[in-house]
């Protein structure tokens, strides 16, 4: 029997596109936790001050700790008072977004408490006429997401209650440990919802710099063909922290930088620096190529860990003028704990576009200061027809794309010195995003929140490219973890990492950019 | 010396206003101790009607400010100037370090019979291979020498329909003539648009003053329900705000019809404009409600404007009148800033506002 063509809102027609149409209802789990306070309630009240969150619209917290409505607005006009995120502070919009806030309490693992909270979204559904769309942001611990989407099935809530409707579910990294366990919760989650249901979240592709890779390499026809081993010498991506671990010792004994950097954010990065022009931008075509490229990596063998990998572990030291402990002295941390707080990586790609170009990725902690870019080195010109004394610094031209915190682009490269003589000095053309845009740029929550009100899966993970992400680094924890002898403290803080780091690239001629 | 007609701004000779601006970042460079970069993505420029018109200009661009590193070229007539061109310069910038955002404000002023002077003053400060804006703040130009000049240079131009009010004497040529904010001043906008071409795309703040209405409906009928209800409606009426009954349709209206009927044909006949007198107290022209009906099943939609708190205050109606759903909209009036922030966003065509204007007759 043929079906009838979804009815299409003809006034929406030839309107900017950028707010959510479609009205929903966004159900929080682990609405009293920190994530939800600093990140999630902000980034909803600037989506409903932009007047992008659809006016049918309702927030629902779920946690365990007993709270009224009103205690849960309390916490929602707190979060929004106290957050730097937010930019224009409306009582009005603030007013009428609390009126629509409310709050369930219940235990995660206890079925029943999903019955009731199913009554109170069929509640408010019918009262803020949001159409049984929903959306499930799963904000807790990861070891719950698989026992959370069950008991949400069992309960009904995961189907879709019309052809017209959604259920989407939106859950946050670190998603699994290592490539077994991302597998286990992948079948899990993927028992109960499709994958067009799954918004795996990594806040790194909603920063707007990040997005902005795609258009400097895709949308200037200059780059692209430059974009190769012919031309590329080697790239460099850097996520440095000056800060230490801010008081999450038991969350970082259990991570570790592979798994709260490496394994997300950077392959991210270097994913999207490398990756082929996708046909399109919608999130089929864009995810293929991602993932493609991280399948195309070579893989790590684990004999091969010590020659591609270095890890390490910050001492004393000082950052900034300040003094500061050791990672062992930090609370929470075993004195005599073995988790790295650096890495360095030697990766490379196997295509045609990449064979040969070695991809350089380190991320630490106590950095000397905080900085995220990826560094695009060229090769050198082939012939210098300028004797080398009057090189005043080595050459080579670098394209650095720069994401924190001051978003940019720099192009390295050789300038004359003014004056009689031929004299060769490397100089940097600057282009500052705050410069030329200004300042105003929504957070990464807030754009992924929206993107997800849409049904935008572009800049979502997938669970083929987590678990490409996962099988990279691997061998790399394996390795690690078995290997236990290392002599940790092995860099001070406010240096940029061990000299094993340095020896890595050393080895093959090259030295890590000073930043 | 000639009197600087804003604060900040510095006399300056015309031949000398490249040098002076590049000295000024220079210093400003000197000053910081550090090499001092600056973007700048447009040329603006901004015809005045007035010296009084210049201050209020420049004070919309500081409110964007913040958001537009452009050079801005104000140019307008003063009757103190005789065969002389006069000019005054001036560079800022909003914000610290590397999210600086610096401008560069240029007030070109020259005597009623020198526009042909201000026009080539201006052509030789355009920024190179960066889109020109020319936000024409006057009444209808057409006939324009100053117009004729400038609007060859600009890949888009702002005008506002709200304000072609001419009289029959200021029309030259084959222009037809436009008189108040309605239909005439529609024509002219038409003629507009069809003389830009493929090549300078037409903007209208007047167009701009309907968003908030325009994303209201689209808004409500995202709703599943409301959707479902469209096809039955066949009718619609639009009230503006006015002083007296006898107020022909203003040029807000008469474009709101225009898009209510691009995306619903059937309204094109059905389509009811009256004035307002109970909100003569706003400004004419306003629309101040909206009713889509369905003839059938005596559904409605009625949106009103709402001082308190300010807004769009929207119902649906079933066929006993009762409401089931209810919206609030918030600001639905847009400040002359948010309506120029509006036209500068993007550069291309707008062919919904396009259709629409074509639609509106």
């Amino acid at each position: 029997m043929a079906t009838a063509a979804p009815l299409v809102n003809p006034f929406r027609e030839g309107m900017s596109l950028e707010g959510a149409t479609q009205p929903v209802q966004l159900c929080i789990f682990g609405a009293s936790g920190d994530l939800t306070q600093r990140k999630l309630l902000p980034a909803i009240y600037n989506l409903a001050q932009a007047a992008l969150a659809p006016p049918a619209f309702s927030v629902i917290g779920f946690a365990r700790q007993p709270m009224s409505d009103d205690d849960f607005r309390k916490v929602l006009t707190n979060a929004v008072a106290a957050s730097g995120e937010v930019r224009v502070r409306d009582p009005a919009v603030l007013q009428r977004l609390c009126e629509r806030v409310h709050y369930v309490a219940g235990d995660f693992h206890d079925a029943a408490a999903y019955g009731q909270l199913k009554t109170k979204l069929d509640l408010y559904d019918k009262q803020y006429a949001t159409n049984g769309n929903r959306i499930f942001y799963i904000a807790t611990p990861a070891s719950l997401y698989g026992d959370i989407t069950a008991k949400l099935a069992g309960a009904g809530l995961v189907k879709p209650e019309s052809p017209q409707s959604f259920v989407r579910m939106i859950v946050e990294k670190p998603f699994g440990r290592d490539l077994a366990s991302a597998k286990a919760l992948n079948s899990e989650l993927l028992t109960y919802m499709s994958e067009d249901q799954i918004y795996r979240i990594d806040h790194y592709l909603g920063k707007e710099t990040v997005q902005n890779i795609l258009v400097l390499r895709f949308a200037n026809g200059i780059f692209e063909p430059i974009w190769n081993r012919r031309y590329v010498d080697s790239v460099q991506i850097t996520v440095a922290e000056s800060l230490g671990i801010e008081g999450r010792g038991n969350f970082y004994e259990e991570t570790g930088v592979v798994r709260d950097v490496i394994q997300n954010h950077a392959l991210q990065l270097m994913s999207l620096v490398a990756m082929e022009p996708p046909v399109s931008f919608d999130a089929r075509d864009f995810r293929d190529e991602k993932i493609r490229v991280l399948e195309a990596i070579h893989p790590i063998e684990m004999s091969e860990v010590s020659k591609v990998a270095v890890r390490g572990q910050y001492g004393p030291g000082s950052v900034a003028g300040e003094r500061v402990v050791g990672y062992r002295q930090e609370p929470d941390v075993n004195p005599q704990s073995m988790t790295p707080t650096y890495a360095a990586l030697r990766l490379s790609i196997d295509n045609w576009r990449w064979a040969g170009v070695p991809f350089y990725i380190r991320s630490g902690k106590r950095m000397p200061k905080r900085i995220t870019e990826i560094a695009m080195q060229f090769r050198e010109a082939p012939h210098l027809p300028f004797r080398k004394a009057q090189l005043e610094t080595p050459g080579g031209n670098v394209l650095a794309l720069q994401i924190q915190p001051d978003e940019g682009i720099t192009l390295k490269f050789d300038a004359k010195v003014p004056g009689p003589s031929m004299r060769i000095r490397a100089v940097e053309m600057d282009f500052g995003y705050g410069e030329t845009f200004g300042s105003e740029d929504a957070s990464p929550y807030e754009r992924l929140i929206l993107d997800c009100m849409k049904g935008d899966q572009t800049l979502f993970d997938r669970a083929d490219g987590v678990e490409a992400a996962w099988a990279l680094v691997d061998p790399v924890l394996s390795t690690w973890d078995a290997d236990l002898n290392v002599a940790f403290p092995n860099y001070d803080a406010g240096t940029w990492g061990p000299a094993a780091a340095d020896e890595l690239l050393a080895k093959d001629g090259r030295s890590w950019r000073r930043l | 010396m000639a009197q600087a007609p804003t604060r900040g701004l510095t006399p300056v000779r015309v031949a000398q206003i490249g040098d002076t601006i590049v000295e000024r970042w220079r210093t400003m460079a000197a000053n910081l101790d550090r090499p001092q970069s600056h973007a700048c993505v447009m040329t603006l420029i901004i015809c005045v009607e007035d010296e009084g018109d210049n201050r209020f200009a420049l004070d919309i661009i500081d409110q964007l400010s913040g958001k537009y590193p452009i050079r801005v070229i104000s140019v307008g007539r003063s009757d103190k100037e005789r065969d002389n061109v006069r000019a005054w310069v001036n560079t800022a910038c909003e914000g610290e370090g590397s999210a600086a955002i610096c401008s560069e404000e240029i007030v070109l002023q020259a005597g009623p019979d020198s526009d042909d002077r201000l026009v080539s003053a201006v052509r030789g400060l355009l920024v190179s291979d960066l889109p020109v804006m020319l936000w024409w703040r006057g009444g209808a130009p057409q006939g324009s020498a100053l117009w004729n000049g400038l609007q060859p240079l600009c890949d888009r131009v702002i005008v506002d329909s709200h304000r072609f009010v001419v009289a029959d004497a200021d029309v030259a040529g084959d222009w037809k003539v436009a008189r108040g904010d309605g239909a005439a001043a529609l024509k002219v906008l038409r003629e507009l648009v069809k003389a830009g071409g493929q090549r300078v795309s037409v903007r209208d703040l007047n167009w701009e003053r309907t968003s908030p209405w325009r994303g209201a409906i689209a808004t409500c009928f995202d709703d599943r329900e409301m959707l479902s209800l469209l096809s039955d409606i066949d009718r619609c009426s639009i009230t503006f705000a006015a002083t007296s009954d006898a107020e022909p349709a203003s040029a807000r209206s008469l474009l709101m019809a225009g898009w209510l009927s691009t995306r619903l044909p059937r309204l094109r006949e059905q389509s009811m404009i009256a004035p307002g007198t109970a909100w003569a107290n706003l400004s004419s022209g306003r629309i101040v409600a909206i009713t889509l009906c369905a003839s059938a099943s005596k559904t409605s939609l009625l949106l009103v404007r709402q001082s308190s708190p300010t807004g769009i205050e929207v119902q649906a109606h079933d066929r006993n009148g009762k409401a089931f759903r209810r919206w609030h909209f918030g600001a639905a009036t847009l400040t002359e800033a948010q309506l120029l922030d509006g036209c500068l966003q993007t550069l291309g065509r707008d062919p919904l506002f396009e259709s629409s204007l074509g639609s509106s007759l």
